[in-house]
Parts: structure tokens; C-alpha cells; sequence
């Protein structure tokens, strides 16, 4: 379902040209739970932000089902991303002082067929079993609720693609497994597509297919 | 993003930051109240100028010595400061029976102590006859006005305006008593009067009220003080005043009795001022509209100082919420949603400032209204199109001062804004 082809990002500053990703092949069907591994400035997270359609390559194709993203608008961008990818971060990313429930509906608000929403949201809360903690925000909320809310928000428009950068990084071991467990039920039995990146080799064990990045290059690809 | 989302969104976020959000929307209050109160005030000013000259009497045209421009005979200066203006020319327009002309009549204005008893009091003498309180709608309180009888007799007696005869004669009737009149410096001529009446309070206040005013006889005067006669031996009048019927083109009698002045006069350039109430009442009108305007302006200053100050708190919630935008781009808001969002916050700010501006400006109007602040009647008008403006300009406001922090937020690249802490 997506495919990589010549992809290259380059970052231009003053002083130097940084090839972020250089000429990347790379094709992910459809379900698979892939990690992306690499050290800091292996343009890992560079080829995340071009996956969820945040970024434009600077030159390669990237087709989405077929379609070529870097031909659309912004604005088509966004609507993309909302439809087709949920996000998980590192630092949870919710905004301060909006309940747990409302975070979860933040995507659908900007979705074209909107009901339901408190429902829908309800249900991802549920889902990650989060039930009781539907009216809580934030700051009453341990770290690894609040990543669980974060998924809950990624899940809440039935994407096809969750991307999910560092997303153990700020828990603790136990809480990071309980993550990954959820993730790896969302491939098993919803059939998503979880692309993960992680700079931990025992969080990227997790996912059926491998791959590491150095110097925007493929080094390594492997099915585990 | 629907409308009503949006909408809820802004809500939540001026809530969610109370004090910020009411010190911001205070400068719109201010802005909006003041530019309500400041309108009604200067509605007032007008209304209280039209009152005061309907209060005149109806239909009326005033003739004045003196020009706007020099004249053919080297006179200058305004209207008012010559001797220009006689009896006899006050009895030719009466003579020539201009058609809708009703009355006519004369009156001599000389400022004089006005003493009964132990009261002492600054007056001014109308000099007249006995169509004055005619023409210019008078009301007798007690007593009667002067007749034609007391000025064929050149009779000593006076009649009293309301606040004189309240000065003069604090208790009890005035009739039948003397009043002593000064006139010059020192008081070196003074005539005892007897009081014939009284005139009803007109309430206002001013050169054009006759409360301060005493009516004597003008044959009176005339046969008392020699030097208000020119060399010619004609006496020399104040002021002119004509009164027409209703169905009458004003301006046409206005023409005629211009060129019968002129041909008197012998001169080319009129030597006097002809001027009808609506003249008067629409150069006040814009004197008040100026006002208004003037004061509107003031008040739009202070709205402007507001909308500034919502946009310099639009463009820290844009900063401070760097990462907010970066999610909501993340999570599928294309930019527009985010212009929708920051706009429609900075409105709802400013709508809110404006309502309880509206509620502010209103209520501070009605309770000025009528009030004597530093010695002055205050009257306030409120338009309620003055309302619906300050609603709409605190809109504008609010779309304006929203507008440039909206673009900037929506700007943001979202791979920055969400690495933003």
C-alpha cells in the first residue's frame, strides 16, 4: 500500500546540504507492523514525517494506494493525514486542559462526515481501556494513560496507517510493553498498518519487519 | 471544521484563560461603551440646540444689523455689531405687507442692573411693543404683557422674565411693585418701573432664553436715553423679527425684505444679516453634527487602542499554542481550519467586549441623562443605530485584529510546531 521510490530529502542551510534520506526503495504492504530503527540523524524520523504526509521529499515518489502524494495540495495533505494516518508521539502530544474524550474527538472535528463523534470516541477510550478515565485531562493522567489516549486519538478515525514515533521513549519498561502489546493487537486484529520508530532494539522486536537507517541510507531490512 | 465547532472551540479557549481574556475584552468594553455614550451625548447637544431655537416661537426670520463681509460703507464685522438696523425699517416691511407675513417687531437689547428692595440683579432690557410676545410666542405668567397703550404713552412699566421675577421678588407677588433699572456704567442713568406682569418659566438656559430678560416699553427708552438715536435722529434697533404663516416659501420673503433694507440703506451689499430659524437650526445641526463626530472619534481611538490590544494577545495565544496547532495539523486541520480557529476566537472576544460594552454604554447614557454635571444639562439621545455600528465595528475589530495572528498560526510548518515545548 505504500511505496518508496528514489525518495530523497535534502536540507539545505546556509552552511551545508544534508541528505536527510537518500534515494530510499522501500515498500510496506498492507498490515504489516514494521519498525524503523537507527541512531539520532539517520533521517528516521525525516522518512516518518514524509510517511504521514507532515513533509515533502525533496525529490522520488511516494505513492499512497496508488496515489502520488507529492502532487497534492496542503490542504488535500491534511484531509490525507486525517483520514488515512493516525499519530503517536513520544511526548503523548494531547493538549493541556481538554479531557480525555475531547482529545479523541479532535480528529473527527475536522473530518467531512462528522457524527457520531462522541460515540466513536467513547468506543477508541474503551478500546484502549480507558473507559473510566473519559473526562480526565492531562495532567490527571499517568504517562502511559496519556499515550493510550494518544492512540485512542489515532484510532478514532479507523486508519489504515498508525505511525508511532518513540512512542515508549518517556514510559517505563513495563508501561512500554503494555504499548507495544497494544499495538500489536491493533495489526493482529484490526489489520492496521503500524510503522514504528524507535532507537531501542527490544521495542523494535515487537514488529514483524525491520528495517535500519544510517546516514538516510537502508543498511538493513529484515523480517523477524 | 463546522462553524459551531469552531465556535466552541474559541469559547472553550476564552474560558479556559479568564483574567487574560477579560482584561483583553475590556479594552473593547471601553472602546464600545465610550463610543455609545460619547454618540448620545453629542445626540443630545443637538437636540437641546433644536429645542432651544424651536423655543424661539415658529416661522420666524431675524434680521441683524451688521455684515459677514465688509461692506460698500467700509462697515465690518459680524452680524450684530452695527447700528445698521432702525425703527423705521422695522415699520417699512411691516408697511409694504409682504404676502404671509404676520408680524413684525423691533427690539432694542441693552444689558442693565435690575433693583427691587435689598435684590440686586444682572438683567437684560428688550426694548419692544406689544406684538412681541406674539411673534415670538411668549406666555404670561401674571399680570399682562406690554400694550400698544403703554408704548403710545411711553409708559414706565416693565415686565419681568421668570428667573428675575423669582430673584427679585422671592416671595410673594411681584405686581404693582417697582423695580429700579440701571443702565450704563456706574448706573448713571436709572428709571423706576412699575411691574405690569410676569412671564411663565421657559426652562432654558442661555442669550436666546427669556428668563433673564425684562420687556419695557421701547418708546420708553426712546424718550429716556437720547444717545440710542444715530445722528440722523432715527433709533437704532437690535434685531428684527419677522413672522410668517405656515404655507409661506420663507426664502422668498427672506428676498424681499433684503432688497426693501438694501434700497433703504442705499447700499449695493446688505448692511445687516437676514436669517431664518431653519437657518439657525441647520447651522447648529452641524455644529452638532461636527461634535458628534468629533466625539465619535475620540471614542473610535480608544476602540482601535482595544482591537489592538486583542490582537497583541492573539499573537501570544498563537505562540504559546505553537504545539496545539502542530497537533491539530497532525490529526487532519488544514490551514484554514486553523485561520477559522484564531479568528473566530479574537471574535468571539470581541463580540463579547462589545455586548457588555453595548449594556455599559446604554446604561451609563440613561443614567447622565437629565443629570447637572460641572453646571451643565446633560441630555444624551441613544440611536439605536449607534448600537447596531458599535456591535458590528467590534466585529470588525475582532476579524481585523484576528486576521494576522490566524495566518501566522496557520503558517506554522507542523513538523516544527510540534517539536515546539
Amino acid at each position: 500500500m505504500i511505496e518508496l521510490n528514489k525518495l530523497t530529502k535534502i536540507y539545505k542551510t546556509d552552511a551545508e546540504t544534508v541528505n536527510a534520506l537518500n534515494s530510499i526503495d522501500l515498500s510496506i504492504s498492507s498490515g504489516q507492523f514494521l519498525s524503523i530503527m537507527g541512531q539520532s540523524g539517520s533521517g528516521k524520523t525525516t522518512l516518518m514525517n514524509i510517511l504521514g504526509c507532515l513533509d515533502n521529499p525533496s525529490s522520488g515518489k511516494y505513492l499512497i494506494n496508488g496515489l502520488d502524494v507529492s502532487s497534492l495540495s496542503d490542504d488535500q495533505r491534511s484531509m490525507l493525514r486525517g483520514e488515512l494516518f493516525g499519530f503517536v508521539f513520544q511526548n503523548y502530544n494531547l493538549i493541556p486542559r481538554m479531557s480525555a474524550l475531547e482529545q479523541v474527538e479532535l480528529p473527527l472535528m475536522y473530518q467531512i462526515n462528522n457524527q457520531d463523534r462522541k460515540l466513536k470516541a467513547a468506543q477508541a477510550l474503551d478500546s484502549v481501556g480507558l473507559a473510566d478515565r473519559m473526562h480526565f485531562n492531562p495532567n490527571q493522567l499517568s504517562g502511559g494513560q496519556q499515550q493510550r489516549v494518544a492512540i485512542a486519538r489515532s484510532l478514532v478515525v479507523d486508519p489504515q496507517v498508525i505511525l508511532a514515533d518513540e512512542p515508549t521513549g518517556a514510559l517505563d519498561s513495563n508501561t512500554g510493553e503494555e504499548i507495544m502489546g497494544i499495538f500489536k493487537e491493533l495489526v493482529e486484529k484490526k489489520g492496521i498498518t503500524v510503522i514504528l520508530v524507535t532507537h531501542e532494539s527490544h521495542i523494535a522486536e515487537f514488529a514483524s519487519r525491520v528495517i535500519t537507517l544510517k546516514d538516510g541510507l537502508i543498511i538493513s531490512d529484515k523480517k523477524v | 471544521m463546522r462553524f459551531l465547532d469552531a465556535l466552541k472551540v474559541s469559547i472553550r479557549s476564552v474560558s479556559a484563560n479568564r483574567l487574560r481574556s477579560g482584561l483583553t475584552a475590556l479594552g473593547i468594553v471601553i472602546g464600545v461603551s465610550s463610543v455609545i455614550v460619547l454618540m448620545a451625548i453629542g445626540q443630545g447637544v443637538q437636540k437641546g440646540v433644536i429645542e432651544r431655537l424651536q423655543g424661539l416661537g415658529t416661522n420666524l426670520i431675524f434680521i441683524n444689523p451688521g455684515a459677514f463681509e465688509e461692506t460698500s460703507t467700509g462697515r465690518s464685522g459680524g452680524p450684530g455689531s452695527g447700528l445698521t438696523l432702525t425703527v423705521s425699517d422695522a415699520e417699512a416691511i411691516e408697511n409694504v405687507e409682504i404676502p404671509g407675513v404676520v408680524g413684525v417687531v423691533s427690539q432694542i437689547d441693552i444689558n442693565a442692573q435690575a433693583i427691587a428692595g435689598s435684590f440686586n440683579e444682572g438683567v437684560g432690557i428688550v426694548a419692544t411693543d406689544d406684538m412681541y410676545s406674539t411673534v415670538r410666542g411668549l406666555n404670561i405668567d401674571e399680570g399682562r404683557f406690554i400694550t400698544q397703550e403703554d408704548v403710545d404713552k411711553k409708559a414706565l412699566n416693565i415686565v419681568l422674565g421668570n428667573r428675575v421675577s423669582e430673584k427679585l421678588f422671592p416671595d410673594g407677588s411681584p405686581l404693582g411693585k417697582i423695580v429700579r433699572i440701571s443702565i450704563g456704567p456706574g448706573g448713571f442713568i436709572s428709571f423706576n418701573f412699575r411691574v405690569i406682569g410676569t412671564m411663565i418659566l421657559e426652562g432654558s438656559s442661555g442669550v436666546l432664553s427669556h428668563d433673564d430678560k425684562v420687556f419695557i416699553p421701547v418708546s420708553t427708552l426712546q424718550a429716556r436715553i437720547r444717545f440710542i438715536r444715530n445722528p440722523t435722529g432715527e433709533t437704532n434697533v437690535s434685531q428684527i423679527s419677522i413672522q410668517t404663516s405656515d404655507d409661506i416659501d420663507q426664502e422668498n420673503v427672506k428676498l424681499i425684505t433684503e432688497e426693501l433694507l438694501k434700497a433703504r440703506h442705499s447700499v449695493s451689499e446688505p448692511d445687516f444679516v437676514i436669517q431664518s430659524q431653519e437657518d439657525l437650526i441647520s447651522a447648529e445641526k452641524e455644529v452638532a453634527a461636527t461634535l458628534s463626530i468629533l466625539l465619535g472619534s475620540i471614542a473610535g481611538i480608544s476602540l482601535a487602542v482595544g482591537g489592538i490590544g486583542v490582537m497583541n494577545i492573539m499573537l501570544v495565544s498563537v505562540t504559546e499554542r505553537t504545539r496545539e496547532i502542530g497537533i491539530r495539523r497532525a490529526v487532519g486541520a488544514r490551514s484554514r481550519d486553523i485561520v477559522r480557529q484564531f479568528v473566530s476566537e479574537a471574535l468571539v472576544l470581541c463580540l463579547l467586549g462589545g455586548l457588555i460594552g453595548i449594556l455599559l454604554g446604554v446604561g451609563l447614557s440613561v443614567f447622565v441623562d437629565g443629570k447637572n454635571i460641572a453646571d451643565m444639562d446633560v441630555i444624551t439621545v441613544i440611536q439605536p443605530w449607534s448600537i447596531g455600528i458599535a456591535f458590528l465595528v467590534s466585529g470588525g475589530v475582532g476579524l481585523l485584529s484576528g486576521i494576522y495572528p490566524a495566518l501566522r498560526a496557520s503558517k506554522l510548518d507542523p513538523i516544527v510546531a510540534l517539536r515546539t515545548e
